[in-house]
């Protein structure tokens, strides 16, 4: 599966290899644990399930391009989860080559109420307002790593890792490394657990940011915001192509939609973004 | 003689579905058929892929509207909406897989419950060039395409062995029944013939097409 084998090149790249198949398991579970909702049968019909997140994004484009929604929707009868159920549960990694997928992650897992700030866990990693970055595995079988010379372990992830603008650059299209970049940029303390489980390397890390209440005791959002992010990105993927669509009918839009042609990605991301200062 | 006709100029729009379990070839067996293209690796289909292509039976022609599904359990329970509307459905399974045939009842079940008229369904078992590791015999499929009364081909879309035939098949015998059944109405319409109703006009993808630059 592609989005667990980008996550292993990614690992891979980082020279990891005797940890990397069990640090590509790990991300994963985190990375889907985001997303889960989508695969679960019994919550299809639910507000959080694959079938509302799919009305939401006929929603968002309704909301930004209501002229774009009617000819897709009621005029060419383009029923979106013909393409967007695809969009959505794969995170978009079907849609584009593997380094323009690699950026639209880093988009979505280094938004700044992403992925990092949800889970309560168990092992600290603190980081601190000079820009050091300090983790304690404690008694876990990865050992310890302390100190202020701007090493990082996340789980069995080493990543060199300091705050220049170089190294912040080097990382950039890493999206771990956007969980550590954010971490230290926000100076969050939080918390990581890595346990070795002894059934086949899979490594539990979970995380905790101080003082913020775990995501579902406090407000309840439409959606959590890495679906909102996703949301975004495929309403300007309708939008990026609008003209093209204007012009379609049911079958050229249909084709269109399902081969998506190749794009500008920054461009795309700027668009996307737009999308969210627009509906504040 | 010698007019051009542009891709969206035909006589008869025919949605046509496949289904199948999952890995018994059906993404192939249509790229074979719309792009004359095999992919040893292919990927799961995920959600729904859709291809067109136009072929001519008699002097018409006949745009065909291919929607493959996914064989997977997932889709099938979050939309039905590919099956509306469609008039034939070619069901494939794998003939080197045995429960992939077993399965084709199932398939033929939810085929029928979605759709209430008798579609044009075609058996497919797919992947004969794998000649030594079959585990269906071609009389158990034909026994059963008789009894089903659906129509019965082996295939493979490796070696392009009857693809293009299965594919052709289907939508001639939609268009039997579609001109049959015009004809009746013609005479008598209140007699439409039973196990023939297809259902034309009122859906937005299975249509007659009316006029156009190069028709009458």
């Amino acid at each position: 599966m592609f989005t667990s084998s980008a996550l292993f090149i990614i690992f891979d790249l980082q020279a990891m290899q005797a940890s990397a198949e069990a640090d590509t398991f790990f991300c994963f579970v985190e990375l889907l644990s985001g997303f889960r909702d989508h695969f679960c049968q019994q919550l299809d019909n639910s507000v959080v399930g694959i079938r509302s997140t799919i009305t939401k994004l006929s929603q968002f484009l309704k909301e930004h391009d209501e002229e774009l929604w009617r000819h897709l929707e009621m005029t060419t009868k383009v029923n979106p989860q013909f393409y967007a159920f695809r969009w959505i549960t794969l995170l978009l990694t079907q849609e584009f080559n593997f380094p323009d997928s690699l950026l639209i992650w880093d988009t979505l897992l280094s938004d700044p109420e992403g992925p990092l700030v949800r889970h309560p866990g168990i092992v600290r990693l603190k980081t601190q307002r000079d820009g050091h970055a300090a983790m304690q595995l404690g008694p876990y079988p990865h050992g310890t790593m302390q100190g202020g010379d701007g090493r990082v372990f996340l789980g069995t992830v080493r990543g060199e890792f300091k705050f220049s603008t170089k190294r912040l650059q080097l990382a950039r299209n890493l999206p771990v490394i956007a969980f550590v970049k954010l971490a230290i940029r926000q100076s969050w303390d939080f918390h990581i657990c890595c346990r070795q489980c002894v059934w086949g390397g899979l490594l539990e890390v979970k995380r905790e940011r101080k003082n913020v209440a775990p995501q579902g005791l406090g407000r309840r959002r439409l959606c959590n915001p890495e679906t909102e992010t996703l949301l975004r990105v495929c309403c300007a993927m309708l939008i990026i192509v609008r003209r093209r669509l204007l012009a379609g009918d049911f079958t050229s839009n249909l084709k269109l939609l399902q081969n998506y042609p190749s794009t500008n990605i920054s461009h795309l991301l700027y668009v996307a973004n737009k999308l969210r200062v627009k509906s504040v | 003689m010698g007019a051009y006709r542009a891709d969206e100029d035909y006589d008869y729009l025919f949605k046509v579905v496949l289904i199948g379990d999952s890995g018994v070839g059906k993404s192939n067996l249509l790229s074979r058929f719309t792009k004359n293209e095999f992919s040893q690796e292919s990927k799961s289909t995920i959600g729904v892929e859709f291809a067109t292509r136009t072929i001519h039976v008699d002097d018409k022609i006949i745009k065909a509207q291919i929607w493959d599904t996914a064989g997977q359990e997932r889709y099938r329970a979050i939309t039905s909406a590919y099956y509306r509307g469609a008039v034939g459905a070619l069901l494939v399974y794998d003939i080197t897989r045995h429960v992939t045939f077993e399965n084709v009842a199932r398939w033929l079940k939810e085929l029928r419950d979605h759709i209430d008229q008798n579609i044009v369904v075609m058996l497919v078992g797919n992947k004969v060039d794998l000649r030594h590791l079959r585990a269906v015999p071609t009389g158990e499929s034909s026994g059963f395409a008789e009894r089903e009364n659906t129509f019965f081909m082996e295939t493979s879309a490796l070696e392009a062995l009857n693809v293009e035939n299965a594919f052709t098949e289907v939508l001639t015998q939609i268009y039997r029944v579609v001109s049959r059944k015009a004809l009746d109405i013609g005479d008598d319409p209140t007699s439409v013939p039973r196990g023939q109703t297809i259902n034309i006009g009122k859906d937005d993808v299975s249509a007659v097409k009316k006029g156009g630059c190069c028709s009458g």
